[in-house]
């Protein structure tokens, strides 16, 4: 029926996996990184 | 479960094929062929009449997990339909490979998963949430070489406390598996991932094992 088929549309995901590095975990790891930079002895 | 010498499948009622299509996909769901068991199961689930709300929750148990294990997540009105809000934050840390959330979500939905059966199968994701975090990293860091103690910061940063050997082994397991193309040289302590699609389509990957 029709109803079943609207139902069906557009349940899942499968776009999800790009190169996306705006989200808040992103934020969190790119943080660390820039505190690990910081925390690094100048090179010589 | 074969259909060799018995009647023609269109010649038995939707709802028999629904019940047919549902067992042959948890069958090949714990067979490893997710792949295969994904098809059934979104068979079943499409066939299945709305009206029964309940079966097709039933459904959505098994094909959850499938679909996720081939790169599909299902979509947060879907899960408040369907009241399965369990997978909600373990289909979130798969896209962006918070390995903490995930881990606290199987903490918290242990129980569920494991009276559903479908809790090793859950644990398979991880191996995602895996790929997406070293993905991301190689994203931010914008090099191909990933030095571990750089991973192994970032980890101790979730609260993960895990040593290079373990990384290693992690990271070795997906280069087999081939969610991620790329080497870990021992000597250098480095991951070094390819420099064109590193990262092949999870799909590709789950279907190929499953040859």
């Amino acid at each position: 029926t029709k109803e079943d088929e609207d139902e069906n549309e557009a349940q899942w995901s499968d776009d999800w996996d790009d190169e996306k590095i705006d989200d808040d975990f992103s934020k969190q790891l790119r943080d660390e990184l820039e505190r690990d930079k910081a925390a690094q002895p100048m090179q010589v | 479960v074969e259909n060799k010498g018995s009647l023609p499948i269109n010649s038995y009622t939707i709802a028999q094929r629904v019940t047919y299509k549902f067992y042959t996909g948890r069958l090949n769901m714990s067979n490893s062929r997710f792949k295969q068991a994904e098809t059934d199961l979104d068979f079943a689930f499409k066939k299945c009449t709305v009206k029964s709300k309940k079966n097709k929750r039933q459904i959505l148990l098994y094909l959850i997990p499938a679909k996720i294990l081939v790169g599909k997540l299902p979509r947060s009105t879907l899960l408040k339909t369907y009241n399965l809000v369990q997978f909600e934050e373990i289909s979130k840390a798969v896209c962006t490979g918070d390995l903490r959330s995930f881990t606290v979500a199987m903490d918290a939905y242990h129980s569920f998963f494991i009276r559903k059966g479908t809790f090793l199968i859950m644990e398979l994701s991880k191996t995602l949430v895996y790929r997406s975090f070293i993905k991301k990293i190689t994203n931010i860091v914008k090099d191909t070489k990933i030095p571990l103690s750089k991973i192994k910061r970032l980890l101790t940063s979730l609260g993960i406390e895990m040593d290079i050997g373990e990384i290693e082994c992690v990271l070795a397991n997906l280069i087999f598996s081939g969610y991620i193309r790329g080497y870990v040289s021992h000597f250098h302590s480095t991951l070094v991932v390819a420099g064109s699609g590193p990262f092949p389509p999870i799909i590709n990957i789950t279907g190929k094992n499953e040859e």
